[in-house]
């Protein structure tokens, strides 16, 4: 939780702009790392099953990245990231799924990092973390409701946005907890 | 060092206020859903007839009427993806077994109400309960 992770790159400035180029190497630590996240998050059993019952522990990378990438670039991350997670653990239907939810959640969470980057103390990666998986969650009923062709997953809706704001609310803390030397 | 880093763990104070208004706008929000739905539900629930309606991918596979049922009735459905066993009463419907890793159908328990619903993502099955609404009632 408390690794520093450092690596030489001056195009970083202190104002959280982020990298103009950014490096294959970067790119590819970052997708390694949120698919090992995502390996454990698959293999942490919850006791009780609970529809969306996962920990989106693979969001902590995308929202460390939030501070080094722009929005391509972190579209590239998540979407790579879901597509190769979603193969490992699920099947073709799970990368659907998962792509969506990623593809959305990333849309959401960049606006409002940098809204909270322009404009200090207004909001955190908590706030984000938690907006990130709200999105990722709708992403996901959305493309149910187009696979289902039935609005009748929307009945989930709730216990699914209670468990990813505390979800949400846990990867974001986690995230701000994570120092990157740039 | 090891000070400064624990009281930095442990410490909240990071968070501003819109960070905290957004986490519980969204379970403010969750429980208004429920509770909408749950009254949406108790309003349909002086229903007429009610049947239950298995969709499997997307289409109809079954309907049954529930008046029409004695005692229970169990219903299997098979296909490419997996199999789930579906119990009928006369007061609804329950997933007893599923072929999928989660058993969240399963663990639902039984649906009752109209308009509630089961729904097996990873079998794509969708479970829902018709009821003749009032509006429906008056029309008759």
């Amino acid at each position: 939780m408390l690794t520093r992770l450092s690596w030489r790159s001056n195009s970083v400035n202190r104002r959280g702009g982020f990298v103009r180029k950014p490096r294959v190497a970067q790119i590819a630590l970052f997708i390694a790392s949120a698919l090992v996240l995502q390996v454990i998050d698959n293999m942490l059993m919850i006791p009780i099953p609970i529809p969306g019952g996962k920990l989106g522990l693979a969001n902590i990378a995308t929202l460390i990245a939030l501070d080094i990438f722009g929005l391509p670039t972190l579209m590239l991350i998540s979407v790579v990231r879901a597509s190769l997670g979603a193969f490992l653990s699920g099947g073709l239907m799970a990368v659907f799924y998962s792509l969506s939810g990623a593809i959305l959640s990333t849309l959401v969470m960049w606006p409002v990092h940098r809204s909270g980057v322009i404009k200090r103390k207004t909001i955190t990666k908590f706030g984000v973390g938690v907006l990130g998986a709200v999105a990722h969650n709708i992403g996901q009923i959305l493309v149910a409701i187009l696979l289902l062709k039935s609005v009748a997953i929307l009945s989930y809706l709730p216990i699914l946005l209670i468990t990813s704001a505390f979800s949400g609310a846990i990867t974001g803390w986690v995230s701000m907890k994570i120092k990157i030397n740039t | 060092m090891s000070k400064n880093i624990a009281a930095e763990v442990t410490s909240l104070k990071n968070i501003t206020k819109i960070d905290k208004f957004i986490f519980f706008a969204v379970i403010f929000l969750a429980i208004f859903w429920q509770l909408g739905g749950n009254a949406i539900l108790l309003a349909a629930d002086d229903s007429v007839a009610r049947a239950v309606v298995i969709t499997l991918k997307g289409k109809e596979y079954a309907r049954y009427n529930l008046n029409d049922i004695k005692n229970e009735k169990i219903v299997a459905i098979n296909s490419d993806i997996g199999y789930n066993v579906v119990k009928l009463t006369k007061n609804g419907a329950q997933v007893i077994h599923a072929s999928c890793a989660d058993q969240v159908d399963v663990h639902q328990g039984e649906i009752t109400k109209p308009h509630s619903a089961i729904v097996c993502l990873p079998n794509q099955l969708v479970i829902t309960i018709e009821g003749k609404s009032e509006a429906d009632t008056i029309a008759y």
